[in-house]
């Protein structure tokens, strides 16, 4: 059974002004149990509005959307949707509900109605898997944005959710707090075999990523392994986003006539290919 | 910053911190009830003694709970002030103009004085050794009974603990705003004060449009969460009473027991001014020394 199967979801909005815009068109994705999938797609482009179909918090005017198959538009069975599908939201103060860490993080299990011995070892268990062990008593206010987005992780951890979406989660963070919250991101990919759905405009973000999804004007675009996504460079251009820098680089130096060789998506593998050419 | 969400609280892991929050806000309610039946400086003295006792045990430094008289000083002093010089029972010690002293008056004025610190610091000790959050656990248990009559008691209360939680955000978010505002040239500390209220309107406006996407985000996120996904919620932690918060309670019933017997028992004669077991310790000192 598919993780995510989406089949020709179409959904448009109304503008204040009385226009209507077409956010998602007639889009189709699989998406496997374990797979780690980057979004990619400049403002605008429908992005969060796919994150919103998947957990039922939008269901689509016309097509389907199953999660494990089950089906978004089945209202009666909305929570199994979403007790099977966390969603970690952009910015961290918004998605904070309790003033302490293991309040805020026992919410989602208590609303499950989980028995109050269970919610306590969930609670400890998020709470190690994202590495703020320490911070359980503490108040989240005076944390920098990349704990923050880690508690709000643990938050969906426990909930023990088979896929964990991650809308734009890191665009409000500084550099280090990208890295941490990327870095729990692949680990739960890893070790938890849950399944990521990582939807960011950073390209370097999506470089690791099983698949790379790009969205432009409400449609996926095109949907590949890294490797295949970066080398179609036109594609990406047209679709508004960046090339990952060492890629960017690579392919400059290619131009001034260095052979450089393979895809370079990474620093480490630009600087290697670098010292093994110019020796 | 940390002090807008935690309110007046004063961490010091004492056994009246530790007591069931159900069990102190409910001795909070008793106590304001029954200081209104303190009659007698006798009772006064009792209520003292009982304030002194659950400030020591609290480790709650003197300074911190006169900190709490402080705002209504004004109040006491301006009330205190209209008493002493207008009421007028009882023999007249002075009198000038429209204003007199009576004896009575005095003694109604140092009462209503006491009646109203003593009010004042018993409810601050409950915010002084209680969290907003343990607060909003206890109001949310002790209202469960409401549930049948279809009260969303759950729905308060999750709504009291947001708005605790997004205090210190909103704060910090308002600082933001001025200082962006200010950086504009806007002016919020000079000027007449109808300009100083104008002025808070770039303040506001910006901070309220910001409320409502920051409401409409935390919706879709208690929504991701399965939040109303079961009516038989769990709750992680669990109030529970336990001996202490029976010594508690033996303890303000035995105050409330020598407030009531001082207030109700012990009579004293329509024309002294002294009242209840005042009258007789004012006699058994009269016979001492004369």
């Amino acid at each position: 059974m598919k993780a995510i199967h989406i089949n020709g979801a179409t959904l448009e909005y109304k503008t204040q002004t009385g226009g209507i815009v077409r956010a998602l068109n007639n889009v189709s994705l699989d998406v496997e149990d374990g797979e780690f999938i980057a979004l990619l797609g400049h403002n605008g482009s429908g992005k969060s509005t796919l994150a919103k179909i998947l957990n039922g918090l939008l269901i689509p005017r016309l097509g389907d959307v199953e999660i494990f198959g089950v089906n978004t538009k089945d209202s009666s069975k909305i929570f199994e949707i979403r007790s099977n599908i966390g969603m970690v939201f952009q910015n961290p103060d918004n998605q904070m509900i309790a003033s302490i860490v293991e309040d805020d993080i026992a919410f989602g299990p208590e609303n499950l109605g989980i028995p109050r011995e269970e919610i306590i070892k969930r609670v400890d268990w998020a709470l190690e898997k994202v590495g703020m062990s320490e911070h359980k008593k503490a108040t989240p206010f005076k944390m920098s944005g990349g704990q923050k987005q880690r508690i709000a992780i643990a938050g969906i951890l426990a909930i023990k959710p088979r896929i964990i979406v991650f809308d734009e989660s890191t665009a409000m963070l500084d550099p280090q707090g990208r890295k941490e919250v990327l870095e729990v991101a692949k680990q739960l990919n890893k070790e938890e075999n849950i399944t990521i759905i990582w939807i960011t405009h950073y390209m370097d973000e999506a470089v690791d990523a099983d698949r790379v999804a790009i969205m432009n004007d409400a449609r996926i675009v095109a949907i590949d392994t890294p490797q295949n996504i970066f080398r179609r460079t036109d594609l990406i251009e047209s679709a508004g986003l960046d090339l990952p820098l060492p890629l960017a680089i690579a392919n400059s130096l290619r131009e001034i006539g260095l052979p450089l060789e393979g895809d370079i998506l990474t620093e480490k593998a630009l600087e290697e290919e670098l010292c093994k050419t110019l020796k | 910053m940390r002090d807008m969400a935690f309110g007046q609280y004063y961490p010091t892991n004492s056994p009246i911190h530790k007591l069931d929050p159900r069990a102190k806000l409910i001795f909070s309610l008793l106590f304001m009830i029954f200081i209104f039946f303190a009659k007698s400086y006798t009772a006064f003295f009792y209520v003292i003694i009982f304030l002194s006792a659950v400030t020591i045990i609290a480790k709650i430094p003197l300074k911190i709970v006169l900190k709490s008289l402080k705002l209504v000083l004004f109040l006491l002093i301006f009330t205190g002030l209209i008493n002493l010089f207008l009421y007028n029972e009882g023999r007249v010690l002075a009198h000038w103009w429209v204003f007199t002293i009576t004896d009575r008056g005095i003694d109604f004025t140092i009462k209503l004085a006491l009646r109203l610190s003593l009010l004042i610091i018993g409810t601050s000790m409950l915010a002084l050794t209680t969290t907003p959050m343990e607060l909003t656990d206890a109001i949310e248990s002790l209202l469960k009974p409401l549930k049948y009559i279809k009260v969303p008691v759950h729905d308060i209360a999750i709504t009291m603990s947001i708005a605790l939680r997004f205090i210190p955000t909103l704060m910090e978010e308002t600082d933001k705003i001025i200082a962006a505002q200010k950086a504009r040239g806007a002016a919020f500390d000079t000027g007449k004060v109808h300009e100083r209220v104008k002025s808070m309107i770039p303040i506001l406006i910006p901070l309220f449009v910001s409320s409502f996407r920051r409401a409409d985000e935390l919706a879709d996120a208690l929504d991701a969460r399965c939040y109303n996904a079961t009516k038989n919620r769990t709750k992680m932690k669990k109030l529970t009473f336990t001996y202490r918060d029976l010594v508690a309670f033996f303890v303000i019933s035995v105050l409330i027991v020598l407030i009531m017997l001082d207030c109700y028992l012990t009579k004293s004669p329509a024309e002294s001014i002294f009242f209840g077991t005042d009258y007789y310790i004012v006699n058994l000192l009269k016979s001492w020394i004369g």
